[in-house]
């Protein structure tokens, strides 16, 4: 095991070395110091079929079958320079990241705008291939799904950009190194009957002052089906023939505050639960705080807010995060 | 595993390629097994025609199981050239018909890039060569086409594009390359060929069957050719065991240790090229002698081939007169060896003693017997009645009378041998058909001959022909022209353009093709290491080795960087302009000369609007090609051909029809 892990490190430092930080960053032009060329698999198998035509051309002194072990090799040697060609002048620029709750893989967009069309390229991100595009014309949006559906907090690794065009004899790649991090929200999943008593004690314990406005509503909705009837106000229905519901500040923008500790299941299943609150909550345009184990987020509301406490969700366990 | 979207061209292009290589190859394999590979083809096509699913693992591999016993059953395993092709071409089969992921269509490409050499194994002819290079190109797409989806005929149209440039550096490559020696010895593949035997028994033979396959090419230099007849000397026969001419083992035991110098003084010196063949007996005129590596000449001066059967082989020879010197006692006795059996063939010896009797001079009774064969009412013909008493010779000599060269030279060989005459039978090829324009003959299967050679003392071997007494017309030329025997002979042949000889088109088609290919086998297949090195020595004299080197790398070095210039040539950037935009460019010039005046920045549409109010007679086809312009370049409608017929009718009325 160790013997393995001491390996890994050796190659990933030659990796560092090698490609120095020519493949950092945003945006990647591929030209001739950022393009890698050798032969692929299959055209290694290519290579070894060619050598035996030559000897089955030399020893029985075939001038064909060497005619044809020659244009094997000469074809290898053509697909080299057009694999290059294919994937020179391209140049791919990151845009953005997309977390998404689990079991969605979160999403990379990126800009490809190629000099020539570029065929076949194909994006393999740790050993995966996760897109391929048949041919690129002209400037394209591409958006990739990393192969990550596990709640949690992803530094993206180093991206393959690979085409095998035209034969799949040659492999023409280059890397894309984004210091960029990305995650996976825990799915959101409705909290348990049992548990809503704990959130709703919770509220009260969170000393929060409760306006009563019982009765004097903010503003009027339309009452959308599902909605319970004892919001009605009959009063208006009387009058105009529509169903109104009563909406009251104290119910649209009560504050909660969510905990950890309050929730029944597991870890997970807590964690999920959680997400599924805030989320709620800030669909409602609620107010809350979120309590996590020794971290705490006091109440506030917005996009931030809660992209902040679902990341803390993500990252719930982490111990010293990699930054691979 | 990557599973592949086009699966269907992919099958089609395979199945195709190896529906041909099973073709070519039938003529190699028992008509069983081509079968059995042809229907594995359609199979395949089949299920890709019909969108049906590839058969079970483990059916397949039953049936591959029970094919491949077959296999070693029907070819065995004395012919390991065969045997392994067969078997490379039979599991690239199966693996196509369980075919399921790119990683197994990837091995069977792979695979068939070496089932297409090995046709040329068995077949280097012009034709073969075209088919190959077609299957490569259609290989090479199968290739382009796992790794992409085009269509296949794009694929095919790339694939050709890439081997047009690939091939002339192959074939530069071929030329300027040193050429290796062999590095070990491969067995050959045999060859399904008709040909020589090795025994002579013409009796039981009902029809000869002839072929008109090429056996070889000889080419005299301009100045010193020799005269007809030529008798082409392959195989001596010199055993006879009652019916049956064989080659002794007295004789098989010289060939194998014995192997004679260069003749004193040759005659005349000329070059043959051979066909491939499934006999090691190479051909030459009287004591032939050649120094070719390949090539053993023996005492009796016969040439013989050293290895690769599969070959076309090219060599010098010279021949000489034989030598008038003594016989040797055991050579004597042998050639004197007649059968035991005294019954058989009484009336033929009784003959023989009585000729003889009469003269009691060899010389004389050689002649004797000549003058016999010519005043007795012999006839020559292709289809004789078989003879199969046990006294074949005398129901021959006194009964039928009708025979072809078999018949009459085992017949006078017996004879010479009764009365005490050394004598044998050869068989070889006489005459050729003469090409005038680069002045060689090319010998076929049909020129197939036997005659006798008869040791007079004090002058060495001497050729008794009794078919040239019979049919004179024999000795002169090939037997495709003697028209008294023409139908006879066309009818033995297989199909064939020599069918149609008596048409001039036909025989001016054929005798060009026939040149076409003697080019080919010349200049291509013969291309050897002498061949090569005198070109080299021509075009860059003597021992200038760096200079080749040299020149071959520059060559090769310039080829590449200039292609890969050209492919990163930053592309013109009207040629990207779309027709319609062309179009669109065409209506605002014409517009701008007939005084519409617009501003620079407004959208097409809104120009062609103002075109429409400016010129109103042609309001209708100005508003139909905004609609077009519109359909095409804002909603990315597919352009078809028809948009773009259409589009050029439109400028074509607004800029005429004034």
């Amino acid at each position: 095991m160790k013997k393995i892990y001491i390996l890994k490190k050796l190659k990933n430092t030659l990796m560092a070395f090698l490609l120095k930080d020519k493949h950092d960053g945003s945006e990647l032009v591929l030209k001739h110091n950022t393009i890698y060329v050798l032969p692929s698999k299959m055209g290694c198998g290519f290579l070894t079929i060619a050598i035996l035509n030559f000897i089955l051309g030399i020893n029985y002194q075939n001038n064909l079958i060497l005619a044809m072990a020659y244009l094997m090799f000469v074809v290898l040697v053509l697909a080299i320079l057009v694999g290059y060609s294919n994937m020179n002048g391209l140049t791919i620029q990151f845009k953005s990241a997309h977390s998404h709750y689990s079991p969605i893989s979160p999403q990379l967009d990126f800009v490809i705008n190629p000099k020539k069309d570029c065929q076949s390229l194909q994006f393999i991100y740790s050993q995966q291939t996760i897109l391929t595009q048949e041919i690129i014309k002209k400037r394209t949006r591409l958006t990739v799904s990393l192969p990550h559906a596990e709640r949690g907090r992803y530094a993206i690794k180093k991206f393959k950009i690979l085409s095998q065009y035209p034969f799949g004899l040659v492999s023409v790649w280059s890397y894309m190194n984004l210091k960029h991090t990305v995650f996976v929200y825990p799915e959101q999943l409705p909290p348990k009957a049992n548990s809503m008593n704990a959130i709703n004690s919770g509220t009260e314990k969170g000393n929060v002052k409760l306006r009563n406005g019982t009765d004097e509503f903010e503003f009027l909705a339309i009452h959308q089906q599902g909605m319970s009837l004892q919001r009605v106000s009959w009063k208006h229905y009387a009058k105009t023939q529509q169903l109104m519901i009563k909406e009251f500040e104290d119910l649209s923008a009560e504050q909660r505050a969510f905990d950890f500790a309050n929730l029944m299941g597991t870890t997970e299943s807590r964690l999920s639960q959680l997400s599924y609150l805030v989320t709620q909550a800030n669909v409602k345009g609620q107010a809350y705080s979120l309590k996590l184990d020794g971290k705490m987020f006091t109440y506030n509301k917005g996009t931030e807010h809660l992209t902040t406490c679902l990341e803390a969700l993500s990252c719930y366990g982490d111990t010293i995060e990699d930054t691979e | 595993m990557t599973q592949l979207k086009n699966t269907k061209p992919i099958n089609l292009l395979l199945s195709l390629i190896y529906l041909a290589v099973v073709m070519a190859l039938a003529t190699e394999l028992s008509v069983a097994f081509s079968v059995l590979l042809g229907f594995l083809c359609v199979w395949n096509l089949a299920i890709t025609l019909t969108n049906k699913k590839k058969p079970h693992t483990i059916l397949a591999n039953i049936l591959a199981g029970l094919c491949l016993l077959f296999l070693l059953y029907d070819v065995g395993l004395g012919d390991t050239v065969t045997l392994f092709v067969a078997m490379l071409i039979l599991s690239s089969l199966f693996k196509l018909l369980q075919a399921r992921n790119k990683k197994h269509y990837q091995t069977i490409v792979l695979l068939s890039f070496f089932s297409l050499s090995t046709v040329y194994l068995f077949s280097q002819s012009l034709l073969s060569t075209l088919l190959v290079s077609v299957l490569y190109i259609l290989n090479f797409a199968a290739l382009m086409l796992i790794e992409s989806t085009h269509k296949i005929k794009l694929a095919v149209k790339q694939s050709t594009k890439m081997l047009a440039l690939a091939l002339p550096i192959a074939v530069f490559l071929v030329i300027f390359l040193p050429k290796l020696p062999a590095f070990w010895q491969l067995p050959g593949p045999k060859l399904a060929k008709t040909g020589l035997s090795e025994s002579v028994n013409p009796f039981d033979i009902a029809k000869l069957s002839r072929s008109d396959e090429l056996v070889f090419r000889a080419k005299f230099s301009n100045t010193n050719k020799p005269n007809a007849p030529y008798y082409w000397r392959a195989i001596i026969h010199d055993q006879f065991d009652g019916s049956t001419w064989l080659v002794s083992d007295f004789s098989k035991q010289q060939q194998r240790s014995q192997i004679a110098d260069a003749p004193n003084a040759p005659l005349l010196s000329y070059s043959i090229i051979a066909e491939p063949s499934s006999q090691p007996w190479l051909y030459g005129l009287e004591q032939a002698y050649s120094n070719s590596e390949n090539i053993k000449a023996t005492q009796q001066g016969l040439l013989i081939r050293k290895r690769y059967l599969n070959n076309t082989i090219n060599y010098a020879v010279t021949s000489a007169n034989f030598s008038a010197d003594a016989l040797n006692i055991s050579s004597r006795n042998q050639n004197l060896q007649v059968d035991n059996s005294a019954l058989n063939n009484v009336q033929t010896r009784d003959l023989a003693y009585e000729l003889y009797k009469t003269t009691n001079s060899d010389k004389v009774f050689f002649n004797k017997l000549s003058t016999y064969f010519l005043k007795q009412g012999f006839s020559y013909t292709l289809t004789p009645d078989p003879m199969t008493s046990s006294s074949a010779i005398d129901e021959f000599m006194f009964n039928k009378k009708r025979g072809f060269c078999g018949h009459y030279a085992s017949a006078a060989a017996m004879m010479f041998r009764t009365v005490g005459i050394p004598a044998r039978v050869v068989s070889g090829y006489l005459g050729g058909e003469l090409n005038e324009q680069d002045n060689y003959l090319s010998i076929y299967q049909y020129d197939a001959h036997a005659w006798v050679e008869v040791y007079i003392e004090n002058e060495g071997w001497q050729i008794f022909d009794a078919t040239a007494v019979v049919s004179p017309e024999r000795l002169t030329g090939s037997l495709s022209q003697i028209d008294s025997l023409s139908g006879e002979f066309t009818n033995n042949l297989n199909f064939s353009l020599l069918r149609f000889n008596q048409i001039p088109g036909f025989n001016w088609l054929r005798l060009n093709l026939e040149n076409l290919d003697y080019t080919w086998t010349n200049w291509v297949l013969g291309f050897d290491q002498q061949k090569q090195s005198s070109l080299l020595k021509k075009l860059f004299g003597a021992n200038q080795l760096w200079k080749i080197a040299l020149f071959s790398l520059l060559v090769l070095i310039s080829i590449f960087l200039s292609y890969f210039i050209y492919l990163n040539w930053p592309k013109n950037t009207k040629q990207n302009q779309h027709v319609m935009s062309h179009y669109f460019l065409e209506i605002t010039t014409w517009c701008d000369k007939h005084g519409l005046k617009a501003k620079a920045n407004i959208t097409p549409l809104h120009y062609l609007s103002l075109a429409a109010n400016e010129f109103p007679k042609k309001a209708a086809y100005f508003a139909e090609f905004a609609s077009l312009y519109s359909k095409i370049r804002y909603k990315e409608d597919y352009f078809t051909s028809q948009d773009k017929k259409h589009g050029r009718d439109l400028v074509k009325l607004i800029k005429t029809n004034s």
